[in-house]
């Protein structure tokens, strides 16, 4: 294979758009954010399956902006620079059964071996303070235990619990629900 | 298991009990001859991961499409139903059968909130949704031949041929009117933060069931418990009038054994003397069902009893030794659930007569927490 | 040989549809409940415009312009995590007009020796066919698409494969796991977006997995 140098994408760029004075006159605030931006790395927002995005910030795009001849509203550059990393080597999710004072009862489901099924009792102070509050029986969580690698390039091994987040009941939800049991009601004989 | 002898199906005049338990849920299979089938809740096999009555129809060359009369759920929540959709899926021409209790609309509409807006599992609003799609499914194509659901309630029978009466023995009415008051209580309310609905208090929903196959009479206990109310738990089957008359020389020993189900007067009013019986144990935290002392007290009941499983065999998945590492330095407490499945099979052809074959983890009752083990 | 552990997974998911940056702040995100209000408030704010919104937290990348919306992380911990934050949001912005999603898994291995490196590049593309044509001939990038049809919803896998520029001997395996629904279902907002991510996130994920490893067997 050819190995691959960090480069910036400035060919791609050339072909992939028309530059920069086609742009609409308002990106002019957007052209000096652009040049206050580190151009060590940049990526186009217009890729293709031809674009070396694994140069760039490690993550692909799924797929081209807009069709052939189809224009971008904004050229930006993003800027690669260096992440926090974490593979997992284990992860689960857990359901909270019921809470006690310092810590609480869990059914876990293993992700990494599925059907393997555990009960743990955790502590709560594993859990960060941003989601102690959610932490109640049916509470839903994901326990990842692996190798955390900072973006200076330090590694240590950790564990880490976060709560799961969902938007709280909504009325509609609510109501559509009513309405969908009595189609069903009347439909199956459920009386 | 012991494949050679798992694999023989009933002969035609033998009517046939095998309760499945891994440790949480359970199921029971009732044959009443004939090659007629019934199916009391589910359960997952570990290994095979299906619904354990069809991983056992499948061992014993049954067709459950064919075979099955009925799939009664005597729960409707959380693990005692694990695999009850694709159960009721695969009994395609089985009724469906679930307790009054949750014969309302308020039900129904827990099932579709937790089920299909959650944006998460619940295993037991999940497994309902599944059936209630199947039924809706049938009741599109079927027309005419539509089976709608039967609704258990005391003394209501659930089903008869020449041979074969069953009956519900419960809930009892005020058993119904408390758990819809309960299931009002399920519905989520708005700005509530997303939860799993987990299980709640089984008894008021329990379905507790009554088989008389020609002289045989069978008495399945569900997780019914007594209670101080005499309106609801064993005492108002006991003393009910109207509850079918005999006694049982098989028993399935409800709520995996525990105290808070136990009445002298089931063992004395609705069972023969020593009869067989069977139970599911059940671990959660420190819990163990059933106890020492409740394994003593069943045993100075009958001498003929067995457990699926064992309890407080305290297993560790092996893991990487990093990640074992970490784990050792942050739980309190750790151990693997439904490390595996077993199977009490009870068969007879002669009232009374049972023989009994123990498969996977089930063995005597008396042996449950034996040193030995 | 022993396949190697990864070195770098990436996650991400980008939709294509219209969106309105300027919602996509993360204290919009804080206040319903989705990000943890801290994390919310210390989150790095690059630009929030009505043409882009961009920001950073801990674990995550947001960037969104009136066409595309895009969430990455780096940290497999929070992959779910992330799987969560756009279902949450586009079930509450949901007459979201969507037209195409991709679930993006990206890999970076490290392999053991610069002569098995080159040789997955000659197991690719076989240099032979390339000798007398160019100097020094050497893969650089390689791309195939599989059609996927999934219950009605139309779409492709599409891989690529690279010598890694992050990882050096490494070896960069990307799964693009792509959807794209029709109009009708553009009209009625996000609800296939969110029914996809709840029904196909594991099976993607699986998938993913299946790909890169079965390749890495036939490569290493």
């Amino acid at each position: 294979m050819r190995s691959q140098v960090a480069q910036p994408l400035s060919t791609e760029e050339s072909q992939n758009g028309d530059g920069m004075s086609s742009l609409p006159p308002r990106r002019g605030f957007l052209r000096r954010f652009q040049e206050e931006l580190r151009s060590e790395k940049v990526l186009s927002y217009l890729t293709d399956v031809t674009n070396k995005t694994s140069e760039a910030l490690d993550l692909e795009e799924t797929v081209p902006f807009g069709a052939p001849g189809e224009r971008p509203i904004v050229y930006l550059e993003s800027i690669y620079r260096a992440q926090d990393k974490f593979i997992s080597l284990q992860k689960w999710e857990g359901v909270v059964l019921k809470v006690f004072a310092d810590s609480f009862l869990a059914r876990l489901y293993d992700l990494t071996n599925r059907g393997i099924e555990e009960e743990v009792e955790l502590p709560l102070e594993e859990i960060s303070d941003g989601d102690k509050d959610l932490v109640k029986e049916g509470a839903v969580f994901y326990w990842n235990i692996g190798y955390f690698d900072s973006k200076t390039g330090q590694r240590k091994r950790e564990s880490i619990i976060r709560c799961r987040r969902l938007p709280a009941w909504r009325r509609e939800e609510l109501e559509g629900a009513k309405m969908e049991a009595q189609q069903v009601r009347d439909l199956i004989g459920w009386k | 298991m012991d494949g050679n002898r798992l694999t023989v199906p009933p002969a035609t005049d033998e009517v046939e009990i095998s309760v499945f338990g891994p440790g949480y849920g359970e199921s029971i299979l009732l044959h009443i001859g004939k090659n007629v089938w019934f199916v009391v809740d589910s359960c997952i096999d570990p290994l095979s991961k299906k619904p354990a009555p069809l991983a056992y129809f499948q061992q014993i060359g049954i067709d459950p499409a064919h075979c099955v009369r009925q799939v009664i759920a005597s729960h409707w929540h959380d693990d005692h139903i694990r695999g009850l959709g694709k159960l009721f899926r695969a009994c395609s021409n089985a009724e469906f059968v679930c307790s009054s209790a949750i014969q309302s609309k308020e039900f129904l509409e827990i099932v579709r909130a937790y089920g299909t807006r959650a944006m998460m599992e619940s295993t037991g609003t999940d497994e309902f949704n599944i059936v209630l799609d199947a039924l809706r499914e049938r009741a599109a194509v079927s027309g005419l031949r539509y089976m709608p659901p039967r609704f258990a309630r005391a003394n209501l029978l659930l089903w008869q041929n020449t041979d074969c009466t069953i009956h519900a023995l419960s809930p009892s009415d005020a058993s119904i009117l408390a758990a819809q008051l309960d299931l009002a209580r399920l519905f989520p309310a708005e700005k509530e933060a997303k939860r799993r609905l987990l299980a709640t208090d089984p008894n008021k929903t329990a379905v507790v069931l009554w088989i008389r196959i020609g002289d045989f009479v069978i008495l399945l206990g569900s997780d019914l418990d007594e209670t101080t109310d005499d309106q609801r738990g064993w005492s108002v089957i006991i003393n009910s009038s109207l509850r079918p008359s005999g006694k049982a020389s098989l028993f399935k020993i409800p709520h995996h054994g525990s105290d808070n189900a136990h009445t002298s007067g089931v063992w004395s009013e609705l069972l023969l003397e020593n009869p067989f019986a069977a139970l599911t144990p059940y671990e959660k935290g420190d819990m163990k069902l059933p106890t020492r002392k409740d394994v003593e007290r069943i045993c100075s009941h009958t001498t003929n009893a067995y457990s699926t499983a064992v309890v407080g065999r305290k297993r560790i998945v092996k893991r990487d030794r990093t990640v074992e590492k970490t784990i050792r330095e942050t739980v309190l407490d750790i151990k693997q659930l439904h490390t595996s499945i077993g199977h009490v099979r009870f068969r007879a052809n002669v009232p009374n007569d049972w023989s009994v074959e123990l498969f996977g983890d089930a063995l005597p009752l008396k042996g449950l927490y034996s040193p030995s083990l | 040989m022993s396949i190697p552990q990864p070195k770098i997974k990436g996650h991400s998911i980008v939709l294509i549809g219209n969106f309105n940056p300027k919602i996509f702040q993360p204290s919009w995100f804080g206040s319903q409940g989705l990000l943890q209000k801290q994390e919310a408030e210390e989150a790095e704010v690059e630009i929030i415009h009505s043409d882009v919104a961009i920001f950073r937290l801990e674990w995550l990348r947001m960037e969104v312009t009136r066409e595309r919306f895009l969430v990455e992380t780096l940290q497999e911990a929070y992959d779910l995590t992330l799987r969560d934050l756009v279902l949450g949001t586009f079930s509450l912005l949901r007459f979201t007009p969507i037209k195409k999603m991709g679930i993006n898994r990206d890999t970076h291995f490290q392999v053991d020796s610069e002569e098995k490196w080159h040789s997955v590049g000659n197991k690719l593309a076989p240099k032979d066919l390339w000798q007398e044509i160019l100097e020094r001939p050497g893969m650089i990038s390689l791309t195939m698409e599989g059609n996927q049809k999934r219950d009605g919803l139309e779409g492709f896998i599409r891989v690529k494969i690279e010598p890694s520029a992050r990882i050096p001997m490494g070896v960069f395996f990307s799964v693009n796991d792509h959807f794209e629904f029709k109009e009708t279902d553009a009209s009625v907002g996000s609800d296939t977006v969110i029914s996809i991510l709840r029904e196909y996130w594991e099976k993607s994920y699986k998938r993913s997995e299946r790909i890169i490893y079965s390749l890495l067997e036939k490569l290493l």
